[in-house]
């Protein structure tokens, strides 16, 4: 069989589908990466409760749209999920209820839209007052007390999640209402759109404050604390924003994230997928590079889901779930990027300012002269 | 009703258990100058070897302890040497340290499942959530498990008093521990000190944590949960300081078990739940506190009375 019979032989839509999924994971990843390399990369701070940004800014996209569109269609939803589910609470009967939404919503473009920024704005909202209470610790303790303090918030977090049944379904997870119905394209280009643009934006924001002379402060703040206080730097309000800021940016994700699947199961913002992968991503690509954050994200979620795919071929000869397999190569490739690549393959250049570290030619000019 | 002493037993015997595990973790903290996030999950090795014993060799209970003391102290040389010491060598910055430890955690949680996942196909014995209790003895009409790891953690700790404060190598754990380059100086071999306190401290994590099952209800999962009652402790009672982290652990198990079921009389179900689901908040909300408010620990406030109580006298300084 030669190699093009091979490739005809893979259906196309499941090439399709392997790669509309790739996209999306790639672009939910390399937003909390990023919101890592502000945190870690830029400004020093080992956050080892990113989870928490993610899992409050899921958290939040479970429980404000639906309701919302609840509260404005409560008459027309009730009438009919009534006979089918009598209690009418909104968790119970969520299935009914997200059903008539979507029905609803894909007649609504306006509202739908309104939803959405709203969803994101909570989202973001509720991130970054949860970054600023863990900013508390953050500019107070030790490296190794806080990195303690901050995987203590994300499970808190976790476990008020899973547990508290109105915020985000308890351990059954809750279902968010499709809020781009009304464009009336298919599923999975609806969700490019959405995640896709979202990204965009996010991506383009965080760049853009990594070039600008701010990005240089919070650099400054990550090299020496001292030193950067000395030059006028309020060092304790730079970390402050980078915690509010980073977390509002991993709310996003979570948004997104679960806008795409369209439900929020609390029981999956665990720390392995939502910490330490991303933390991974990041040592690998290198700290402090944004080429470096991106090309991480892209080669360990890329491995990722392929592994996720054949992962049930090769489940029936191990007599073990062949996913802890996939969790001793997450500590073994931590273990190994610190010894052999402390730098990670892409490291951060130094930073180059035109005027400062360019060749003093017009000096020496002025000397023969 | 509850039945509150069955509830205090039950808050003595886990806060015994992990009394352990917060000594040990103290001890390497203090000579390594990490914390050993893996050290929960060491506990946890020393359940499935409990496990193994008991159900698939079909021995004795408590030939587990000595052979879990054994493994898992091998194992934590294994870690110090394998991992810890290369990158301490290499001049690896504190924050990859701590990361290094967290990657042994996940390495160590996913062969533990692995194992849970072995015995449960191969044997075909329950091995998540499966509970010892039957198989344990009785001791002076009391449970084994009680008599066993009080009169352990007792010998312990006089045994850390004897070895910390008579011998000479526990003069050189000292030195270690106040200042690692000094005592390298004037001739400490300090990779031997953090060898034999990683291969003592990892044998008693071992042995708490296959004593563990003989009163609890255990998975996989419960390493990770404990670590954070051992940090809590840890930084409560003053990371300095042995036998205060003893003290703490037991303040901390006491006000998890009984806070959590009090609370449920009270309040039996929060958010479609019951109250009991929340009880891992307990321990993580006294650990932010613990270093918010007290960040030096129980520790931190003896010096300062003794600091007081010496003041107006002349000192000499231990130099």
């Amino acid at each position: 069989m030669s190699l093009l019979d091979f490739i005809l032989q893979i259906p196309l839509e499941g090439v399709l589908g392997f790669l509309v999924d790739l996209m999306f994971f790639l672009a939910v990843y390399i937003i909390v990466t990023t919101a890592l390399n502000l945190q870690y990369g830029y400004t020093g701070i080992p956050n080892f409760g990113l989870a928490f940004g993610v899992a409050i800014g899921a958290y939040m996209t479970g429980y404000v749209p639906g309701r919302l569109a609840y509260m404005l269609y409560y008459e027309q939803i009730a009438e009919k999920v009534g006979p089918m589910c009598p209690t009418l609470e909104y968790v119970r009967c969520n299935i009914f209820i997200r059903n008539e939404i979507n029905a609803i919503l894909a007649k609504e473009p306006l509202i739908s839209i309104g939803l959405l920024v709203l969803t994101l704005f909570i989202a973001v909202l509720a991130g970054g007052i949860l970054g600023y209470i863990a900013s508390y610790p953050a500019v107070r303790l030790r490296v190794d007390f806080l990195m303690m303090v901050l995987i203590a918030i994300a499970e808190g977090v976790r476990i008020i999640g899973m547990n508290y049944e109105p915020l985000a379904g308890g351990t059954l997870g809750v279902s968010v209402p499709n809020l781009m119905a009304w464009t009336g394209l298919p599923r999975t280009v609806q969700s490019a759109i959405m995640v896709l643009g979202i990204t965009a934006v996010v991506i383009y924001y965080s760049f853009h404050l990594f070039r600008s002379p701010y990005g240089r402060v919070l650099k400054a703040v990550r090299e020496s604390e001292d030193a950067a206080l000395a030059v006028g730097i309020n060092v304790n309000r730079v970390k402050i924003e980078a915690m509010v800021v980073g977390s509002a940016i991993a709310a996003v994700a979570g948004s997104i994230y679960s806008l795409y699947l369209g439900n929020v199961v609390p029981t999956s913002y665990t720390r392995y997928d939502w910490t330490f992968w991303p933390w991974l991503m990041l040592l690998l690509g290198g700290r402090g590079s944004e080429l470096g954050a991106v090309a991480g994200t892209a080669g360990i979620i890329t491995i990722r889901r392929i592994i996720s795919v054949y992962k049930h071929g090769v489940q029936p000869l191990f007599p073990f779930d062949v996913v802890w397999l996939e969790r001793i190569a997450l500590g073994v490739a931590f273990l190994v990027i610190m010894m052999f690549k402390p730098y990670g393959l892409f490291p951060e250049k130094p930073f180059r300012l035109k005027g400062i570290h360019e060749k003093p030619v017009r000096l020496k000019e002025a000397e023969k002269g | 009703m509850v039945e509150w002493t069955t509830v205090v037993v039950q808050a003595y015997i886990y806060s015994t258990l992990i009394a352990f595990l917060t000594m040990g973790f103290n001890l390497t903290y203090q000579t390594a100058r990490i914390p050993n996030w893996a050290h929960g999950t060491f506990a946890a090795i020393g359940m499935y070897i409990t496990l193994w014993v008991t159900r698939i060799w079909e021995m004795h209970t408590y030939i587990s302890l000595p052979l879990a003391f054994i493994v898992v102290a091998l194992l934590g040389v294994l870690v110090y040497g394998g991992v810890i010491y290369p990158l301490k060598r290499a001049g690896a910055p504190e924050i990859l340290l701590l990361i290094s430890t967290i990657a042994v955690d996940i390495i160590l949680t996913a062969v533990i499942n692995i194992e849970a996942d072995y015995i449960m196909f191969v044997e075909k014995v329950v091995s998540r959530g499966f509970l010892l209790r039957e198989e344990d003895i009785r001791l002076f009409g009391y449970p084994g498990v009680l008599v066993a790891s009080t009169i352990l953690l007792i010998s312990f700790a006089i045994f850390f008093v004897f070895l910390l404060y008579f011998t000479k190598f526990g003069m050189a754990m000292r030195a270690t521990v106040e200042n690692p380059d000094l005592a390298a100086t004037v001739g400490v071999n300090v990779d031997k000190v953090n060898m034999i306190s990683w291969f003592i401290t990892g044998g008693m994590a071992g042995i708490s944590g296959a004593m563990l099952p003989l009163w609890f209800r255990t998975d996989p999962a419960v390493g990770s949960l404990i670590i954070i009652n051992v940090f809590a402790a840890s930084i409560l009672g003053g990371v300095r300081s042995l036998l205060l982290a003893i003290v703490s652990t037991y303040l901390i198990g006491f006000t998890e078990i009984i806070g959590t079921t009090y609370l449920s009389t009270i309040i039996p179900m929060i958010g479609g739940v019951s109250t009991a689901s929340y009880r891992p908040l307990i321990p993580l909300a006294m650990l932010v506190i613990a270093l918010l408010v007290l960040p030096e620990g129980f520790y931190g406030l003896w010096e300062k009375y003794r600091e007081k109580k010496l003041k107006g006298r002349t000192v000499v300084e231990e130099t």
